[in-house]
């Protein structure tokens, strides 16, 4: 399938060409990951310190 | 990739994940973390930094879905209008999600009573999580196919408890400080709680507390019936339903 849309695709150094869309949606995903663990993290620490600090 | 693939595929990533989908599924861990630690302050006392950063984030978060879900609002309603936009922007869920917003106000203005209570309004961000689980639609359905039937059983106990509260409060009058307390005591007892703190001295008054508490007994049981009958026929027509 040709796609009319040619900055949504890019070859590697291997020459095989990718879609930045699957990048694209790489990167959210991680990001999604990091802000989840951040998010747990500080809400372990703001219950650990609101309730059990000095 | 053109505006209108964009805005669909937002719109599959922000809603419920199906199988296979990364993005989706990382987006509904990140929305139910942020919705349960956006609760963790209210278990607290006080606010210290770390509850700042957390309303900071979950507020960041919160408007970006929120935006999304308008933005996309004409795939969700069905029909690409104008009245789409509106109609969503009125919808329970997005009210919700309006609600979930507002409690960072209070970070930014002077602490008063009335900004205090904006924070109560993080409880509303636990109502966010009935999208992500199924278990909740279930109930949401359940509630839905008794909702007259629990209607009817509310508005008789509401009536049994102003009945009940008028007659003690015009019986023993030295009791109660107002009607409110009549009513709190007329509560207490048809729930069958009785706390004990306002009780009646006098043989009519503890007559009328004997027939509520058996009314009560008779009564709140009801609500429990209609919903586990029909959480039963929920659970069996899912059953057949996949068995087709």
């Amino acid at each position: 399938m040709t796609n009319k849309h040619g900055k949504d695709v890019y070859i590697d150094d291997l020459g095989v060409k990718k879609s930045k869309v699957g990048i694209y949606s790489r990167i959210f995903v991680i990001l999604c990951r990091i802000f989840s663990i951040i998010l747990a993290a500080l809400g372990i620490l703001a219950f650990v310190t609101g309730n059990f600090g000095s | 990739m053109q505006k209108e693939q964009i805005k669909k595929r937002v719109y599959e990533v922000i809603e419920v994940s199906s199988i296979g989908d990364a993005s989706s599924r990382a987006y509904d861990v990140l929305m139910t973390t942020a919705v349960i630690v956006g609760m963790i302050p209210l278990t607290l006392k006080s606010d210290n930094s770390y509850t700042y950063a957390i309303e900071m984030l979950t507020t960041l978060i919160f408007v970006i879905d929120y935006v999304s879900r308008v933005w996309t609002a004409d795939y969700k309603m069905g029909y690409k209008s104008f009245k789409a936009y509106i109609a969503y922007i009125l919808s329970p869920m997005a009210l919700f999600d309006f609600l979930s917003i507002v409690p960072v106000i209070y970070l930014f203005t002077p602490v008063g009573a009335s900004i205090g209570l904006l924070k109560l309004f993080r409880a509303f961000r636990v109502l966010k999580l009935i999208r992500y689980s199924k278990t909740a639609v279930v109930i949401a359905n359940v509630l839905r196919k008794v909702k007259k039937e629990l209607l009817a059983v509310l508005i008789l106990i509401i009536i049994y408890i102003f009945v009940s509260a008028m007659l003690i409060f015009q019986l023993e009058p030295d009791l109660f400080a107002n009607f409110f307390d009549a009513l709190y005591w007329a509560t207490i007892s048809i729930t069958t709680i009785g706390y004990g703190d306002i009780y009646p001295t006098t043989n009519v008054g503890r007559l009328i507390t004997m027939v509520s508490a058996l009314v009560g007994v008779a009564v709140i049981a009801l609500p429990s019936g209609m919903i586990t009958a029909a959480y039963i026929s929920e659970i069996s027509r899912k059953k057949s339903k996949y068995e087709l």
